[in-house]
């Protein structure tokens, strides 16, 4: 028991010095990936999305979007295709067989054309620079220290399924590799006719929207580059590349006009996962009042009532009481004003506006949990 | 090579004692007032475990089956980031928790079924029946029982594959939800909601 005692902190001293061999083993690495494999990662990640209800089928949208990939390809050796998510959060990311995934939000941040086809570009560029086969990674803090510890457990035999915690840094490729497709992205476009000055701006639109974030990601954590040092690195490629930052924007489709109807549909994705800053930011700076009134006057009175219900009572109330004027929103729109006023302890106003909510739609299917608070006033 | 495997030997026992085994549960009752505001008695025959406050018990493993008992503290945040709002209507609970397991990608596409008021013990009580896919790409079925208190509000979830595996446990689910018993009525005040334990 002594020996033991006595070799414990040697011992100790072995695991962690071990574990920092790993670390270094594996802190820079490239994986080189054979086309069979790339095969399975993309079925796979087709089958995942098809299975999670997640892709959203908008022809119209899709083919828009596609006429901005055929302006800016001039190649044939990959056949490109569009999938949208329906997912509230930015993103957009590209597989080896020339799927370009991008999420409605992400559609919902961007523009004007200029940027929707740097997007795609970049996308496309991951493809052509041979990026998912050729696969670099870096293992930054939280994975590290992840990969780091479950490394050290597989060793010893405590976990056997390492595949699991290796798959850890395949989240992203490395940031050498994004300034990489940013650079040839922007060539692309610029080649194309159009305005990489309009385009780099998506970069500051993301910072913006990062920045407007309930939960931020640690810039440390992320996979990605930081949005204002794309952006200056864009600047000056742009230099050389177009150095007369006209704002003539190349486009056969106003990009706003096309997406106004699918704001709407941003909002209350962002409304269903609580991305309350997100939504208070999308309505303010996307979604005119002009597209739709009623929509547009409900969600900002739902902002208030989810976050904001005794500061802004009144401009809350004002919302829905607007937004009721409309036949579509009018039974809930009622019901959120009686939500509102049961908030703020006024029970019998919080009564009267659920009582026209039920009138109005005796079949609905929260009747009970409305009915349950009526209950509870007449006690 | 003895030093080798000494090392590994010993390795092996300082990480195998640092790691909480599972326990197979005996229908015995967790009385933990002050975490959970409320004593209930386990299921019988399913594994159990604590993972860091979380109380998880499983019978045919985690990807398939679980029943979660754990608590949320009011001003804590949740994992996701978002915090409670302090005058949350009760109906409005459910969502805010399960977005947690939305934000941390452990549940896609997660569809809301239907959402009512109960009376679990005497006190008001949120039932949550829910659907989503796994992070294993299985659809899953839930319920969870949100119950709050003045310091916390309880969250008790089902949650199992749905076609072959979440009738084999509702039963024993169920059976749990009435063994609840609210020593503690410390009931927190909540906009709409009579105050009083009935």
């Amino acid at each position: 028991m002594i020996g033991i005692y006595k070799n414990f902190r040697k011992n100790i001293f072995a695991v962690t010095l071990l574990s920092i061999i790993c670390e270094s083993a594996i802190a820079e690495n490239e994986i080189v990936l054979n086309k069979h494999d790339l095969a399975i990662i993309d079925k796979r990640v087709h089958e995942s999305f098809e299975y999670s209800g997640l892709i959203c089928n908008d022809n119209n949208l899709e083919n828009a979007i596609y006429k901005v990939l055929q302006s800016i390809t001039r190649s044939d050796d990959v056949k490109y295709q569009i999938k949208l998510l329906n997912n509230s959060d930015l993103n957009a990311f590209s597989l080896s067989d020339g799927t370009i995934y991008i999420s409605i939000a992400m559609l919902g941040l961007i523009d004007n054309e200029a940027q929707l086809a740097y997007l795609l570009a970049h996308e496309m560029s991951h493809i052509e620079l041979d990026h998912h086969r050729k696969f670099k990674y870096e293992l930054h803090e939280q994975t590290l220290k992840a990969t780091k510890n479950q490394i050290v457990a597989s060793l010893f035999g405590v976990i056997i399924s390492a595949y699991d915690q290796f798959k850890i840094p395949l989240a992203g490729f490395s940031r050498l590799q994004e300034y990489e497709t940013d650079s040839l992205a922007l060539e692309k476009i610029v080649k194309s006719g159009y305005n990489g000055w309009d385009a780099s701006e998506l970069f500051l639109s993301m910072f913006n929207w990062m920045e407007h974030k309930e939960k931020k990601i640690d810039v440390k954590y992320a996979t990605h580059p930081q949005f204002k040092y794309r952006y200056e690195k864009c600047k000056i490629i742009l230099k050389n590349l177009q150095p007369d930052p006209g704002r003539s924007i190349k486009g056969e489709f106003t990009y706003h006009s096309l997406m106004q109807p699918y704001y709407n549909v941003i909002s209350n994705l962002l409304l269903s996962t609580n991305a309350v800053r997100e939504l208070y930011w999308m309505l303010n700076l996307k979604m005119t009042k002009s597209t739709n009134v009623s929509e547009w006057h409900y969600l900002r009175g739902k902002i208030f009532e989810l976050y904001h219900p005794v500061d802004s009572f009144s401009t809350g109330i004002d919302n829905l009481n607007k937004s009721a004027e409309s036949t579509l929103l009018s039974a809930k729109s009622y019901r959120e004003t009686g939500y509102f006023y049961l908030k703020n302890n006024m029970m019998d106003s919080a009564h009267f506006y659920l009582k026209k909510y039920l009138d109005l739609d005796r079949d609905a299917s929260d009747a009970s949990i409305v009915k349950y608070y009526l209950g509870q006033k007449n006690d | 090579m003895i030093k080798l495997f000494t090392l590994l030997f010993l390795s092996l026992f300082f990480l195998t004692g640092c790691i909480t085994p599972w326990a197979l549960s005996n229908g015995r009752t967790i009385n933990n007032k002050s975490r959970y505001g409320l004593t209930v008695t386990t299921p019988k025959g399913w594994y159990t475990k604590k993972i860091n406050e979380t109380r998880v018990f499983t019978k045919r493993g985690l990807s398939l089956e679980y029943i979660m008992l754990d608590a949320r503290k009011w001003k804590d945040s949740l994992s996701n980031g978002y915090t409670i709002p302090h005058n949350v209507l009760l109906h409005e609970i459910p969502e805010i928790v399960l977005g947690e397991l939305c934000a941390n990608s452990v549940a896609l596409n997660m569809i809301i079924d239907s959402n009512k008021i109960i009376k679990v013990d005497g006190l008001p009580c949120s039932v949550t029946d829910f659907y989503y896919v796994s992070d294993k790409n299985l659809q899953m079925k839930g319920i969870q029982y949100c119950i709050p208190f003045k310091k916390s509000i309880t969250v008790i979830r089902y949650t199992a594959e749905k076609s072959n595996y979440f009738e084999k446990g509702h039963k024993d689910f169920i059976d749990m939800i009435r063994t609840i018993d609210i020593k503690n009525k410390k009931y927190r005040s909540l906009p709409g909601i009579s105050l009083q334990a009935e």
